[in-house]
């Protein structure tokens, strides 16, 4: 059974009459909105439109199950783009999925994540109250930031039906340079250099070959300039040609190179610890790729078991996981630092227990070993 | 009462914990000096350990609590509680680690935000977020209200800045949230701490992200005959796509008073207009033409690029020191700090001078242009029977403007005591309801900086005492 959401007043009505509602938009992030037992699912596709945009303020406001495709092409239209640079769009995944996985592609590097470009959200908690957060201003320092804790909250605290983002303007002209290396340790040494330089660069990828790719985007008439000084800086580097980089970013965001696994995880992290880390999982995930200029990784793998082995890897080196791809593990992996400060909010915002719980989640993780 | 101090004071030797009269006088008040309480006591802390031990005896003792930096805040965040302990943090002033091949620093409370910006220079990193204040505000006090400053237009407020932090919560539990990383799993606790007013506890130990330093900055000035001028070339401006770093307004007052203070250089016109572009210095070269173009359409009279760094950090020096130096003009005045969608600026500004002189007041303009943040400047002199009482009527009225037309109370000082009426205008009860049991699942006993951002808290009755002693003295700014 599921809970098609067409009105906030449904799911609140849901909520009010004491279903266990697992929010899904487009479904595509599997290792979160597949089917869990014990809860119905809440499909908010049909909650979707964009209900502001006001493209001289660089703000827009939609309900949670507008597809990302939709806000872009709307966003297009007037020159904008969203800078956290959303996954797996074409796909079809919603804005509320995105925020509540809390998710940003390759372009989160220049300007940052899905955290920093939510302004304002909707939120029906576990109580079936329609909670406000934030507001529908670039700039505002009211109340408690209620939509940061929202974004990677994976519907454990609350469905989200609307959200305001801050959006910028998107200059078109984008080059790619591309630079091969024989180890992980010299393509993060080059991807080190990049970002300690003067380089404004709007994506810095290291894929599972070594290879390092950086996008520079800007005005078309220094982007030649800009994208000459890349590659001097990397050496032996070559600008890569359009058609080709522009398969090539559109496969990583829309995660096509994970094809082969069953299980896609996130592990959020900083350059230094990336060849540490790559030896460490190297036996139990077979594809590796490193985004958004080295501060996360994308972690591919094939079973369960291999899974708990991540987990256990992870808990060893003090990282955390979000498992986004594949369905029946657990949500996150590692370590968890904050989990009694979750657990308080948790018991606040959902007190009956309707939403999934987080911390059960990470015993998932614990009983499975 | 006298348990918990005794307790205290065998825990931390005497010249730490202040208790006279003389003592106590200083920390009364913070940047907004209409507010005064005298506290219980002050803790000189100098350990992250001292204060999670004196939080938890807080806690035994039923005693409320005020985390205290410089006590820079405009909203009177840092504002004592009666019968409470301010635990100041100066002390705590120690850049830990600054890793530059991380890109980040780890600083404890105290530390003045400027410093960390200053210890990154070497390395060719900085510290993005700059308040007016930056050269005497804690980083501490940064994080519970989430700073901002000229600079936020690109990168942000301090939450975007913030990787990490331990903190030790209102009842004395110690949380580690966040990590080093940009990216978070899980819900963002750090996010939702940062900007919770000292209401959820007390930040100890802070991770904050560097950028490496712009290859190059163009900084231009252009004066407009009308402030409405000046707000339709920021329109302009950002509807052409360019993101500059910072986009500032002065009106006459503002500019009189800057170029009095500190001879900035600015033009003797009704409006003053900075934006500065940062970045790649071939894209900076691109983006400058564009933007002369913009500006020679806009109506300007004087146009004036800075030539050199000296020049630039002259016309920052006028325009962050703006705000004491109106305050010469006056005995006293009230900063204001509102958001308006930035297609509403000229009708805003235009409203604002309609209801000084409805009011009889001067209210002077330096604001944040680029993001819709107003800093009216509300001039009154506090030995005026009633003046006090005016002014803070149409700081009321500017506030409900900036709601009417879709804005926000507060763009960065926060609600603090100054607004608390205010945030029943903005929220829903069910929002509000929302963040009180949020408030109490973190801090059940209410003991945290108790009577800030909520509408109903008790609050000491509002005086006039004129700006702040460093205010005057030109050392730290209201914006």
């Amino acid at each position: 059974m599921s809970l098609v959401v067409s009105s906030v007043a449904e799911l609140q009505d849901g909520i009010l009459a004491g279903r266990r509602l697992l929010p899904r938009g487009g479904g595509t992030k599997t290792g979160l909105s597949s089917d869990l037992p014990g809860f119905e699912v809440a499909d908010l596709r049909p909650l979707r439109g964009i209900v502001e945009h006001q493209p001289s303020e660089f703000t827009i406001t939609v309900l949670a199950g507008t597809l990302l495709s939709e806000l872009e092409t709307t966003l297009a239209e007037q020159g904008q783009y969203l800078p956290f640079d959303p996954v797996l769009v074409d796909r079809g995944g919603t804005v509320g999925g995105a925020v509540a996985a809390g998710i940003a592609g390759s372009g989160r590097l220049r300007y940052g994540g899905v955290r920093d470009f939510v302004l304002a959200v909707e939120i029906v908690d576990g109580r079936g109250r329609l909670v406000r957060g934030g507001g529908r201003v670039v700039k505002n320092a009211a109340g408690f930031d209620l939509p940061k804790l929202m974004v990677g909250s994976v519907g454990a605290l609350g469905i989200l039906t609307e959200v305001c983002f801050k959006v910028f303007p998107r200059l078109s002209s984008a080059m790619t340079v591309r630079a091969d290396y024989d180890s992980l340790e010299e393509a993060v040494a080059a991807l080190q250099t990049l970002r300690g330089g003067p380089h404004d660069l709007d994506a810095l990828d290291l894929d599972g070959s070594c290879s390092l790719w950086a996008r520079v985007v800007g005005l078309p008439a220094s982007l030649a300039l800009r994208a000459e000084k890349v590659r001097s800086v990397l050496g032996c580097a070559e600008i890569v040609d359009t058609a080709v980089s522009d398969e090539y970013w559109s496969t990583v965001r829309e995660l096509g190179w994970i094809e082969g696994e069953t299980f896609l995880v996130k592990v959020p992290l900083t350059p230094p610890r990336i060849p540490g880390l790559d030896r460490e999982v190297a036996g139990v995930c077979s594809s590796r790729y490193y985004s958004a200029g080295g501060q996360q990784a994308w972690l591919g793998l094939s079973s369960m078991e291999q899974l708990r082995e991540l987990d256990r890897v992870l808990s060893g080196v003090g990282l955390r996981g979000l498992v986004v791809l594949g369905a029946g593990g657990p949500v996150l992996l590692g370590l968890s630092r904050d989990r009694e400060l979750v657990e308080r909010l948790r018991r606040t915002l959902d007190p009956r227990g309707l939403f999934r719980d987080i911390d059960s989640l990470a015993a998932v993780a614990c009983d499975t070993k | 009462m006298s348990d918990f101090l005794d307790e205290l004071a065998a825990r931390v030797p005497k010249e730490r914990l202040l208790q006279d009269t003389a003592q106590l006088l200083p920390y009364e008040s913070d940047g907004l000096t209409a507010f005064r309480m005298r506290p219980l006591a002050v803790l000189l802390a100098e350990s992250a350990e001292e204060v999670v031990e004196v939080v938890r005896l807080c806690n035994v003792h039923d005693v409320p609590f005020v985390a205290r930096g410089s006590g820079t805040s405009l909203s009177g965040g840092s504002t004592p509680v009666e019968g409470g302990l301010v635990i100041a943090l100066n002390r705590l002033n120690r850049i830990l680690s600054l890793d530059p091949e991380r890109q980040l620093a780890v600083v404890e409370p105290g530390v003045v935000n400027l410093a960390v910006s200053e210890a990154a220079e070497p390395y060719g990193l900085y510290y993005a977020p700059d308040p007016s204040s930056q050269s005497v505000c804690t980083i501490g006090g940064n994080i519970a209200f989430n700073s901002g400053g000229a600079h936020c237009l690109k990168y942000g407020m301090t939450s975007n800045h913030v990787l990490s932090l331990e903190a030790v919560l209102a009842d004395g539990t110690l949380v580690e949230l966040g990590d080093e990383s940009l990216e978070n799993v899980g819900p963002d606790c750090l996010g939702f701490f940062v900007g919770s007013e000292g209401l959820f506890g007390i930040a100890l130990k802070i991770t904050l992200r560097l950028l490496p330093r712009p290859e190059s900055y163009l900084t231009l000035l252009a004066s407009y005959d009308s402030l409405q001028a000046a707000g339709d070339a920021v329109a302009s401006i950002i509807e052409s796509g360019l993101l500059p770093g910072a986009m500032e307004i002065m009106d006459r007052l503002a500019i009189e008073a800057a170029e009095a203070a500190v001879a900035a250089g600015y033009p003797d016109s009704a409006a003053l207009l900075i934006v500065e572009l940062e970045g790649e210095a071939a894209e900076v070269a691109e983006e400058a033409k564009l933007l002369r173009r913009l500006i020679g359409e806009s109506g300007a009279g004087v146009v004036r690029e800075a030539a050199d760094p000296e020049e630039r950090a002259r016309i920052w020096k006028g325009r962050k020191g703006a705000f004491s130096a109106v305050g010469r003009l006056s005995p006293d005045y009230i900063v204001q700090d509102g958001v308006v969608p930035r297609s509403c600026l000229g009708e805003a500004l235009a409203e604002v001078e309609r209801l000084g002189r409805r009011h009889g007041l001067r209210v002077a303009n330096v604001f944040h242009a680029g993001d819709g943040n107003l800093h009216p400047l509300i001039l009154y002199d506090g030995k005026i029977p009633g003046a006090l009482e005016k002014a803070e009527a149409l700081a009321g009225e500017i506030l409900q403007m900036c709601l009417r037309l879709g804005g926000s109370i507060t763009g960065e000082h926060g609600i603090g005591m100054e607004k608390r009426a205010y945030l029943g205008d903005m929220f829903g009860p069910a929002d509000i309801e929302v963040m009180r049991e949020l408030r109490d699942v973190i801090d059940p006993k209410g003991l945290s900086n108790p009577g800030k951002m909520f509408p109903d808290g008790s609050a000491p009755a509002l005086t006039a005492h004129g700006p702040h002693p460093l205010e005057k003295a030109g050392i730290i700014s209201r914006e």
